[in-house]
């Protein structure tokens, strides 16, 4: 038994690069074709923050964004 | 390359697949295999139960002899072990102490729909604890 079609799964991790070398190795051996594939997460939330203060405050305004603060989901 | 294949096998229909599969394996990169069968014992031990366990050493040499010959029909070197312990730890520890670079067992399908709640089966605790590549035949 070859394998004719190999998929690789990457998130651009060292470890997935080591995983593609191996890919890479095996699909010549095996002269299967390689195909990769990197998944993103669906977030069924968007994530708002929100700021302190006066808004028109530019001075209160600078030191707040040192601290953005999730609203929640 | 690999150079040392460890396959453990359980005598299953399983363990045939996983056995073709590392036979191409090891020709591809002249490889040698070794066919290990792992005995689970029991937390305690009694006389009765020693000799259950030599019933079962003797069965399992005789089952690995046949699967070490289609190695050899196929020129592949092989070596055959029968161990005892808890599975997964010592195919594990097998693995490292004779350094093997691949490892190839067989394993079952998954409805990716329908997953089960428990994935610690032999084959997915192994794959996750082997310090070296793991191929998983399905």
């Amino acid at each position: 038994m070859s394998f004719t079609h190999i998929l690789v799964a990457i998130d651009f991790s060292p470890q997935a690069k080591a995983a593609l070398d191996v890919a890479l190795r095996e699909a010549e051996l095996h002269q299967a074709s390689v195909t990769l594939v990197h998944v993103l997460q669906h977030h069924p939330h968007t994530e708002v923050t929100y700021i302190r203060g006066n808004p028109e405050n530019q001075r209160g305004l600078a030191a707040e964004f040192g601290s953005l603060q999730p609203l929640g989901r | 390359m690999f150079e040392h294949i460890l396959v453990p096998v359980d005598f299953t229909d399983k363990s045939a697949k996983s056995l073709d599969v590392a036979i191409n394996m090891a020709g591809l990169h002249r490889a040698r295999l070794t066919l290990l069968h792992v005995i689970e014992t029991l937390e305690y031990e009694d006389s009765e139960l020693q000799a259950f366990y030599e019933s079962l050493e003797s069965a399992a040499w005789t089952k690995l002899k046949p699967m070490a010959e289609q190695c050899a029909k196929a020129g592949i070197q092989v070596d055959q072990d029968v161990i005892f312990g808890r599975r997964a730890v010592c195919i594990v520890d097998y693995a490292s102490d004779e350094k093997a670079d691949l490892l190839i067992l067989g394993s079952h399908r998954i409805a990716s729909a329908n997953p089960p709640k428990n994935l610690l089966t032999l084959s997915y605790q192994v794959s996750l604890m082997c310090q070296c590549p793991v191929l998983l035949v399905k």
